[in-house]
């Protein structure tokens, strides 16, 4: 079960990374670390943030799931917060 | 453990008819949010809710409001318009007779999609009509979703 789990998590984490290279076209994952590099949000100046602050590229990607595929997400977001609150409570 | 799609499942072996309503319709749609129960609103007449308690029987039921006595919800409170905060398996179930003013399974049918979920036919709030009924409601935890949902469905019409 537990193997299954983290099997989701990272599926999840890989699926999360790969849209969001895509949708950037950033081809690295460490592009968060230089400051000055264009993909890296500043402040009240990014498109893909609604006036109200609703981040479109989440909307984006659950967009490009399927109906399942967007509830087996829920699940595994209930799933880890469980889990994290249960190491915490350890 | 959260299995929504178990208790949708099991409700759909039972021939119940009902829509999916809620954060989770909200989810299906592609809403970025999360929620923690699944809310559905039931045809409230006697045949329906008959096979509605068989699903529920399976789901191992009982109100998670009562903490300290298992408590399964009976034909005569099913058939009316309030809602069951219900416990299952699978993890949290609201059962609603009713949502919004007074809306029932019958006034809000029409208002829904039918989305397929593994070989079941599942139908399910349209946000719409969903978003409307969250500003008639206009509760804090309403009003702090709404603008992922209007988000969501302008984002789904592109």
């Amino acid at each position: 079960m537990e193997g299954v789990l983290k099997n989701t998590h990272c599926i999840q984490k890989l699926r999360i990374l790969s849209f969001i290279n895509n949708f950037t076209g950033s081809q690295s994952t460490t592009v968060a670390m230089n400051s000055d590099h264009p993909n890296i949000i500043q402040p009240g100046e990014n498109e893909n943030i609604s006036p109200e602050g609703v981040d479109l590229t989440l909307i984006r990607w659950m967009l490009s799931m399927t109906p399942i595929e967007r509830l087996r997400i829920l699940e595994s977001q209930i799933r880890n917060i469980h889990r994290l609150r249960g190491e915490l409570d350890d | 453990m959260t299995d929504f799609i178990g208790i949708l499942r099991i409700l759909k072996k039972h021939q119940v008819d009902f829509f999916v309503t809620g954060g989770v319709s909200a989810v299906f749609h592609g809403a970025p949010i999360t929620t923690f129960d699944l809310d559905i609103v039931h045809d409230c007449s006697p045949e329906n809710v008959d096979n509605l308690i068989q699903a529920l029987r399976e789901l191992e039921t009982f109100y998670r409001t009562r903490q300290d006595q298992r408590i399964f919800p009976e034909m005569k409170d099913l058939v009316g318009n309030g809602h069951h905060l219900l416990m299952t398996k699978f993890g949290p179930l609201d059962v609603l007779g009713s949502i919004g003013r007074g809306k029932t399974f019958g006034d809000l049918i029409s208002d829904t999609e039918v989305i397929d979920l593994g070989g079941h036919s599942i139908h399910v709030h349209n946000l719409k009509s969903l978003i409307d009924i969250k500003e008639l409601i206009g509760r804090d935890k309403d009003k702090a979703v709404l603008p992922i949902l209007r988000k969501t469905l302008e984002e789904g019409k592109k």
